[in-house]
């Protein structure tokens, strides 16, 4: 199946942090700040996936995500929700799992297309975009 | 993502994720975690209470007052951090009930997990991975329970009982080796 959009991406501070915010059920705010990027700095060290590189590669039907060291294929039926902040679309796969996916991370397809095409597979599950106090 | 063929697999495990096998994770992984450093700061907290409140009672004065007060703030702080241990697992057993109730009619309670010598696949109704055995960060027994924690934190489990191709402890043993990684053993009640 043909490959619509390709994106790479580091395991670092900021995807964490970004997951982090996502997963708050009230928008970030800068008194939060700092508790959010000591939590994110927690979560990316007992990780250990610091400095590795991923590729998330989505088709018509299912989409992929690759490390070195594990593929996994997920179906999109399986996506529990979506949130949007200034740097990530997160994906939200059950209570536990975030899939992010890095805005300036696009090598293949262009990232409003992204969006439309994302909304497109699971827009219901689209809960809201994180614009607002963040850096 | 093309599977490899069943038929190469050491070792095969059909799980079914029931609301017993989810508490039974929790309990082991709490109990481990409470192992790692919550079981010291109790034990000190009411070794230090007890020794304050023998000094206490021995000696004479403000200093037996302020030491029997120490004593029994130290004590109360250890009771205190028990009960929230025991609360925070019956809060988590509430949580898994609820969450399992919420999701059992997605459908998605059946996986299967295939060991190959040079990895192993994860296969579930809305996913499938192939992972190397370099990517398990630990390697848990919890009372019957075998539980693989991979980078990432994401935990795959199962029951030894459920393995297929050999024993649960051949298989045990083979990700041990596979992984370089010694296996952790926790008890827990109930299985």
């Amino acid at each position: 199946m043909e490959t619509l959009f390709a994106v790479r991406m580091e395991y670092g501070v900021e995807m964490y942090y970004h997951q982090v915010i996502a997963s708050k059920a009230s928008p970030p705010s800068e008194a939060g700040r700092a508790s959010d990027e000591k939590q994110a700095r927690a979560l990316l060290e007992s990780s250990c996936l610091e400095g590795m590189y991923c590729n998330a590669v989505f088709r018509e039907g299912s989409f992929e995500v690759e490390n070195p060291e594990i593929i996994t294929e997920y179906d999109y039926d399986g996506i529990t929700g979506v949130q949007e902040t200034s740097r990530y679309f997160v994906i939200f796969w059950n209570r536990s799992i975030m899939i992010s996916i890095e805005k300036a991370g696009f090598y293949r397809g262009h990232m409003e297309e992204f969006a439309a095409f994302l909304w497109r597979k699971c827009g219901k599950k689209w809960q809201r975009s994180l614009q607002e106090h963040e850096n | 993502m093309e599977l490899l063929n069943e038929a190469y697999a050491r070792y095969v495990v059909h799980h079914e994720v029931t609301e017993e096998k989810l508490v039974h994770l929790d309990s082991g992984v709490r109990k481990l975690g409470f192992r790692s450093g919550g079981r010291r700061i109790v034990t000190a907290l009411a070794a230090a209470g007890a020794m304050a409140l023998t000094a206490g009672y021995l000696l004479d004065g403000i200093m037996s007052a302020v030491l029997f007060f120490a004593g029994c703030m130290s004590l109360f702080w250890a009771a205190l951090g028990l009960f929230s241990v025991f609360n925070a697992a019956r809060n988590a057993r509430k949580a898994i009930h609820i969450q399992y109730e919420k999701r059992k009619n997605e459908g998605n309670h059946a996986w299967e997990y295939r060991f190959f010598d040079d990895c192993y696949e994860v296969i579930g109704r809305f996913e499938k991975s192939r992972v190397q055995y370099r990517h398990i960060g630990r390697l848990i027994e919890i009372s019957g329970m075998l539980a693989l924690v991979e980078k990432g934190n994401l935990v795959r489990y199962f029951m030894k009982s459920d393995v297929t191709g050999g024993s649960g402890d051949e298989l045990a043993a083979f990700l041990e080796q596979k992984s370089g990684l010694k296996l952790q053993y926790v008890r827990v009640r109930g299985r």
